[in-house]
């Protein structure tokens, strides 16, 4: 099957007073049509730089794209025309964000923005525009439609805001959501709401999800895929059964052994020891060699490349290239 | 068994909200906190869990005399706070002490590390002045920070390492109980797993007691002995850590812990969805308050109230359905 996106060799530099942060390290990906992709990683790992780069939000300066292609439908995103572009994002590709208060304009009521990307993308009449908003916040659970689309955003609780941002997302129908953190805002038991809500939208437009999270409870109860990002780059990535089953990066089993859940009560809990590396300085060897238990001299200094080590689950550790872990 | 070093009797904590129009001043009360009894023994950690709104943080602000009770009582070490001189109140303050969520917001930007650590000692005039730099200098190595940063300023540290100037801070009095409310939240997984033990080995240590407030029930459950559940101001179950996580007996209490997400894709799931947002705390649903969205709500749930009854040993629930 043909990759619905195909994220190749991508690097997004920041160029600040400080020097050059590299926030996106050389990274590459590909989306199947109908799949979810999830992208972990603690703050400042580059998951969401990559989503914001896909989308053309990167600031520029002082962001720059060094290199990379990102094609969707044959169209690569990062080389396009503003034209081209705006016939894709917000119709074909749509993006949800963390914070709903803040990604929702406070002044503009919900119906004006859930039919937004319908009169930007879609020659569509007035009365058609409402028809439809009514129908995508129906889908999304939220009752009252008649009251809920004069309302705004500040009337509205964090979960209700979410469904809102989900329907003005979805209602052009888009063959790909990018789903920055969207339920780490939230309560659990109204995050377990949306996850769902996700979920049951997907299947019935069989769209492809990029799911950005740092929850890994999230991730394996919601993607297909999952790629787990240190700085900056893959460290590794695998089908999410696989990866929770048996991890194959050192920094994904100590993420993993440093959850509370897992070791028994009252035990320390397994801690990384120092902090992730600054981003500013040319990263030597494996960007995760410093904090690495099992870190050999050759991980100081060979640049570590995602192989696969097992059917499709690639790791980027050279340890585990050579079988040693 | 020894006075419990906390006591809430009934406490509430009503804050009033005026809403003006033209015509009407209708005044109106958010209920935030609306009866909790609690008991804590001395060197326990208790959990405090529940939603956002549901309290917890009016809770432990109450107890701290941070914002006045409306009724109930508060003892610590069997003084009632509530009832206390403002001077006698002060004299008590060292003695409890708070641990906020966010350290970007609770620390003083324009102040230094050792000043940071060393505000409360000389506010409570508890330090000689040229012991000062010795007592700070052993607390930040007690929360595992160098002593040479001690001419930092907060925004020269990481997330972590700010939890940690504020724990060193409210550690520096000497307290026999801390209120932690959400103290890792903010932080990265890698980074919480630091602070959660660094917070488990100082209570060990000093046998201090602590409150831990977090919506984020896997780490309660790691470092609590007993867990209280509350919903829109009250503590529906309270219990043994293992008796609330291994067995709920309140539908709300299944309900949260359901709708964690797991580590652990092959686990079957029966997750109990909730329907809706908690209702408003000014206007909270009749009898119990967690009818309208309980799965198992009868028609008995709208009208009686259920109170905090034991029904295992030591594993109390107020629902009207859980015998």
């Amino acid at each position: 099957m043909a990759a619905l996106l195909h994220v190749d060799d991508l690097r997004t530099y920041f160029h600040t007073r400080e020097g050059v942060v590299r926030a996106v390290d050389g990274v590459s990906f590909s989306i199947e049509p109908g799949e979810t992709l999830g992208i972990v990683g603690e703050s400042g790992s580059g998951k969401s730089v990559t989503a914001c780069t896909l989308m053309g939000l990167i600031p520029c300066p002082p962001g720059r794209i060094h290199s990379g292609t990102a094609r969707f439908n044959g169209v690569d995103l990062l080389r396009s025309s503003d034209k081209e572009l705006r016939a894709i994002r917000g119709k074909r590709i749509a993006m949800i964000f963390q914070d709903p208060m803040t990604a929702l304009n406070p002044y503009l009521t919900i119906g004006t923005q859930v039919v937004e990307p319908l009169r930007t993308h879609e020659a569509c009449s007035r009365r058609e525009a409402r028809e439809r908003a009514v129908a995508a916040l129906d889908a999304v659970g939220i009752q009252d439609t008649a009251t809920a689309l004069k309302a705004y955003p500040h009337e509205f609780s964090g979960g209700m805001r979410q469904r809102a941002m989900i329907a003005s997302a979805l209602i052009t129908r888009p063959d790909l959501l990018i789903a920055d953190e969207p339920t780490t805002a939230l309560d659990v038991t109204v995050q377990a709401q949306i996850l769902e809500l996700i979920k049951s939208r997907q299947r019935e437009l069989h769209m492809a999800v990029l799911f950005i999270t740092h929850d890994l409870g999230v991730v394996a109860e919601t993607c297909d895929h999952v790629i787990v990002m240190y700085a900056g780059r893959i460290v590794e990535a695998a089908p999410a059964s696989d990866l929770f089953r048996a991890p194959r990066h050192p920094y994904t089993r100590a993420l993993m052994a440093s959850l509370p859940a897992v070791r028994g009560r009252g035990e320390d809990l397994y801690t990384i020891p120092g902090l992730p590396p600054d981003l500013t300085e040319e990263l030597e060897g494996c960007p995760f060699a410093p904090r690495c238990e099992h870190a050999a001299d050759a991980c100081r200094v060979a640049r570590c490349i995602l192989e696969e080590v097992a059917p499709h689950h690639g790791s980027a550790c050279i340890r585990v290239q050579a079988g040693e872990l | 068994m020894s006075e419990p070093i906390l006591q809430l009797d009934g406490v509430k904590t009503h804050f009033p909200v005026r809403s003006r129009s033209l015509f009407s001043r209708r005044a109106s009360t958010v209920k935030a906190v609306d009866g909790v009894d609690l008991t804590l023994e001395r060197g326990e950690v208790l959990g405090l869990v529940g939603e956002s709104g549901c309290g917890k943080s009016t809770l432990a602000r109450t107890v701290l005399q941070l914002v006045p009770p409306t009724a109930g009582r508060i003892l610590f070490e069997g003084r009632d706070l509530c009832a206390l001189s403002p001077g006698a109140l002060r004299r008590m303050r060292p003695r409890l002490q708070m641990i906020f969520q966010d350290p970007y917001a609770s620390l003083n930007p324009r102040m230094t590390v050792f000043d940071a650590i060393a505000e409360p000692m000389r506010a409570h005039g508890l330090a000689a002045r040229r012991d000062v730099p010795q007592r700070v200098s052993e607390l930040m190595e007690r929360v595992g920070l160098a002593a040479r940063f001690v001419r930092k300023y907060p925004h020269e540290f990481s997330g972590g390492q700010r939890q940690r100037i504020a724990i060193a801070r409210a550690l520096a009095l000497g307290p026999a109980l801390i209120l932690a409310d959400e103290p890792v939240s903010a932080l990265d997984v890698s980074v919480q797993a630091q602070i959660l033990n660094l917070i488990a080995r100082l209570c060990r240590d000093n046998a201090l007691t602590l409150v831990l407030i977090s919506h984020d029930l896997s780490v309660v459950h790691h470092l609590a002995h007993r867990i209280a559940v509350m919903y829109l101001g009250r503590v529906v179950e309270i219990g043994d850590a293992d008796q609330v996580f291994g067995a709920a007996l309140h539908p709300y209490t299944q309900a949260l812990l359901s709708a964690v997400p797991q580590p652990d894709p092959t686990r079957e799931r029966r997750r109990i969805v909730l329907e809706g947002d908690p209702p408003s705390p000014i206007n909270p649903p009749s009898g119990c308050r967690f009818h309208p969205r309980c799965p198992m709500a009868t028609a008995a749930c709208a009208e009686t109230c259920p109170e905090l009854e034991e029904k295992r040993p030591g594993h109390r629930a107020a629902c009207l359905l859980t015998k």
